[in-house]
C-alpha cells in the first residue's frame, strides 16, 4: 500500500526533473540532423572555429559562469588534457552530473523515507554529494592534464635521439619529424598537440617559423622542453649540424633526469621515514584492540 | 489520507520494464555526455596497459607472459584454498589479494635487476656491433645476424631474432618487442630509421647516438632501481614486523579468542587496510619516471612509407 499523498510532492518534481531533462536535451543539440553535424565536422577540418550551442553562447554571457571558467582556469586544462569540448561544455557536462549524482541521492532518500517513514540520512547530504562529484570531475581534469602533459614531455624528451636522424639523414624538417614520430609512441599525448594541428586548442593567431611555434606550445601547455628543442633548432647549421644539436640535446634531456631521479632518490631516503612511523599505528591497533575491549567488556560486565 | 492498492505486476514485465528504462537512461546520458567512440577506444588501450605492465614484468624474468599470467592465477587459487582449508572467513578476501599482489612484489625486484642487467649487456652487444661494421667491415644486416648467434646469456632471448633471415627490419622489431626496455626500444628505433644510411653514417649513429645516449639513459635506470629498492625493503621490513607481531599475539589465548570474533576481524581487515594505504604511500614516494614506449611496428611502416 502507498500513501499517495507522501508520494505526490516527489512525483512532481520528478515530472518537473523530467521536463527540465528534456529541455537540456534540447538544448545541447542533441536533436540536430547528421548533415549539419557532419558540416560542423568539416568546418572544424578545415580550422574554422565550431559554431556554439545556444546553451554554450548564453552560458558565455552569464557572468557567473565566465568568473567559474576563469577562477578554475578550464579552457586551459582542457587544451593540455587534449579534449575535444569547450570549457562551457565541459561546465555544463559537470553540473548535470552534480545535478544527477544529486537526484539520485534523493530519489534513495524518499524511498527509504516511504519505506520507513524517516529520513535515514539528512537531505542535505545530496547537496554535499552533488558539490563532491563536482570537485571530482574537476580534479580529474586537472590530473588528467598534469599527465598529458608529462607525458608529452617525457615523449619529445625520448624522441630527439630520432628526430637527429630523421632532420640530418632524411632531411625532414624538425616539425615534421617530431610529428611523424608522434604518431608511433603508444600514447597520444604528444600527437595531440603536434598533429593536425592540435596547437589550435590553446595557442592562438599565426605563427612564423617552427621555432616560434614551439615557444609558443611551451608557454601555452607549459612544456619547456619545446621551447628548448626550439632554441636548439635556432641554433643549428650555425657552426654545429641538426644531427650535433639534438644529439647533444637529447644527451642533456637524460643528463638532467639523471639528475632529477638522484634528487628524487634522495628525498625518497628522507621521506620514506613517514610510512615507517605510521607504520607504528597498525601495529598498536593490533595491540590495543583486545586489550581495550577486555577492560571495556570487564567494565560492563560489572 | 488516499491509500492506492497497487496491483504486483509479473516478475518478467518487471525485470522487463526495469532493463528498459536502465536501457534509455544510458543512451540519453551517453548522448548528454557526447560519450564518442574513439574515447571508449582509448579506455580500453589503457585496460590493455595493465596487461602491458605484466608483460613487462615477465619480460623481466625472462618468462613468457603466459607462464607469468598462469603462475599468477596458482597463486590467487592457493590463496583462496588456504582460506577453505582454514576455515577462517577473512582470508577469502585477504587471501587472494595477497597472492595476486605479493608474489608479484616479491618477484618484480628480481625482474627490474635482471632487465638491467641484459641493457648493460645490450650497451656492450652495441660497441660489438660498432667494432664488427667499422673494423671487420660487415654490413649491418650481417653484423646484426652474427650478434644474434652470439648474445651471451643476458641477451639470448632477446636477440635471437636477429639470427634468422628475412627481413631485418621485422627482426629488430622483434627484438625491441621481446626486450621491453627504454634502452634497446630507442636502438631499434634508431636502426629502423637509419639502417638504410651509409656504412659510416651507421657507425656515426651508434658512436655519437646511441652509446652516450644509452648509456646516460642506464644511469638514469640504475638510480630509479635504488628508489625501487628502497621501497622493497622498507616494505620488506614492514611486513616481517606485521607478521611477528601477529604470531606473537595470536599464541596468546585471550588474544586469539578476540580475533576470531568478528570484531577481532574488523580489527584486522581495518590493520590490513591501514598496511596497504602506508605501501601505497611508499610507492608514491619512490615512483619512477615513466619511459615513452615506441610502437615499433607502426615506426617500421612509417619508414616504409617515407622511403629509403
Amino acid at each position: 500500500m502507498i500513501e499517495v499523498g507522501a508520494v505526490l510532492p516527489y512525483a512532481l518534481a520528478a515530472v518537473a526533473v523530467v521536463a527540465l531533462w528534456a529541455a537540456i536535451l534540447s538544448h545541447l543539440d542533441v536533436f540536430t540532423p547528421a548533415d549539419v553535424h557532419a558540416w560542423h565536422r568539416l568546418a572544424a577540418l578545415r580550422g574554422y572555429a565550431p559554431a556554439r550551442g545556444r546553451l554554450e553562447r548564453a552560458a558565455a554571457r552569464v557572468p557567473m559562469l565566465r568568473r567559474i571558467q576563469d577562477e578554475l582556469d578550464l579552457p586551459r586544462l582542457i587544451g593540455v588534457a587534449g579534449r575535444n569540448e569547450t570549457a562551457a561544455g565541459f561546465l555544463l557536462r559537470s553540473l548535470f552530473l552534480s545535478l544527477l549524482s544529486c537526484g539520485l541521492c534523493l530519489t534513495a532518500l524518499v524511498v527509504a523515507l516511504v519505506q520507513t517513514g524517516g529520513w535515514p540520512l539528512p537531505p542535505a547530504v545530496a547537496l554535499l554529494l552533488a558539490g563532491l562529484v563536482f570537485l571530482l570531475q574537476v580534479s580529474w581534469l586537472r590530473s588528467s592534464a598534469r599527465a598529458h602533459r608529462d607525458q608529452a614531455g617525457t615523449a619529445l624528451g625520448d624522441m630527439l635521439m630520432l628526430v637527429a636522424i630523421l632532420t640530418d639523414g632524411r632531411g625532414l624538417q624538425l616539425e615534421d619529424a617530431v610529428r611523424i614520430l608522434s604518431r608511433s609512441a603508444d600514447h597520444r599525448a604528444l600527437q595531440t598537440i603536434v598533429d593536425n594541428r592540435g596547437w589550435e586548442r590553446l595557442v592562438e593567431g599565426p605563427h612564423r617559423s617552427t621555432i616560434h611555434l614551439y615557444r609558443l606550445i611551451a608557454e601555452a601547455y607549459g612544456i619547456p622542453l619545446f621551447a628548448t628543442v626550439a632554441d636548439a633548432a635556432a641554433n643549428a647549421n650555425l657552426g654545429f649540424s641538426e644531427r650535433q644539436i639534438y644529439t647533444r640535446l637529447a644527451g642533456s634531456v637524460y643528463q638532467q633526469r639523471l639528475a632529477e631521479a638522484r634528487f628524487h632518490t634522495a628525498r625518497a631516503k628522507m621521506l620514506v621515514t613517514l610510512p615507517i612511523a605510521g607504520m607504528l599505528i597498525p601495529l598498536i591497533v593490533l595491540i590495543a584492540a583486545p586489550v581495550f575491549a577486555s577492560i571495556t567488556g570487564g567494565l560492563g560486565s560489572g | 489520507m488516499i491509500a492506492l492498492a497497487l496491483p504486483a505486476p509479473a516478475p518478467g514485465f518487471l525485470v522487463a520494464g526495469v532493463v528498459v528504462i536502465l536501457a534509455c537512461a544510458c543512451g540519453v546520458c551517453a548522448a548528454i555526455l557526447d560519450v564518442d567512440l574513439g574515447h571508449l577506444t582509448a579506455l580500453r588501450r589503457r585496460r590493455f596497459a595493465l596487461l602491458e605492465r605484466e608483460k613487462d614484468t615477465a619480460a623481466g624474468l625472462g618468462w613468457p607472459w603466459q607462464r607469468w599470467m598462469c603462475l599468477r592465477i596458482v597463486f590467487i587459487a592457493l590463496g583462496i584454498a588456504v582460506a577453505f582449508v582454514t576455515g577462517i572467513n577473512l582470508l577469502y578476501v585477504v587471501g587472494p589479494i595477497a597472492g595476486a599482489v605479493g608474489f608479484r612484489f616479491a618477484l618484480a625486484g628480481r625482474a627490474a635487476d635482471r632487465r638491467l642487467r641484459m641493457e648493460r649487456a645490450f650497451i656492450g652487444q652495441l660497441r660489438n656491433l660498432r667494432d664488427r661494421m667499422a673494423l671487420s667491415n660487415q654490413s649491418l644486416d650481417t653484423a646484426l645476424q652474427e650478434l644474434g648467434r652470439n648474445p651471451g646469456p643476458e641477451l639470448e632471448y632477446v636477440l635471437s631474432p636477429l639470427s634468422r633471415g628475412g627481413s631485418t627490419v621485422a627482426n629488430v622489431v622483434e627484438m625491441g618487442m621481446r626486450a621491453r626496455s627504454p634502452i634497446v626500444d630507442q636502438a631499434a628505433g634508431v636502426l629502423i630509421w637509419s639502417r638504410s644510411r651509409s656504412l659510416e653514417s651507421l657507425i656515426d649513429t651508434i658512436d655519437t647516438i646511441l652509446i652516450p645516449v644509452g648509456e646516460a639513459q642506464l644511469a638514469v635506470q640504475e638510480e630509479g632501481m635504488v628508489s625501487l629498492a628502497q621501497q622493497r625493503a622498507v616494505t620488506f621490513a614492514m611486513s616481517a614486523l606485521l607478521a611477528v607481531m601477529l604470531a606473537v599475539l595470536l599464541r596468546i589465548s585471550s588474544f586469539r579468542q578476540y580475533y576470531q570474533s568478528p570484531a577481532g576481524q574488523l580489527v584486522l581487515v581495518i590493520v590490513a587496510l591501514l598496511f596497504a594505504m602506508l605501501v601505497g604511500l611508499l610507492g608514491a614516494i619512490a615512483r619512477t619516471r615513466e619511459w615513452t614506449r615506441w610502437d615499433l611496428r607502426s615506426m617500421a611502416e612509417q619508414q616504409e612509407r617515407l622511403g629509403d
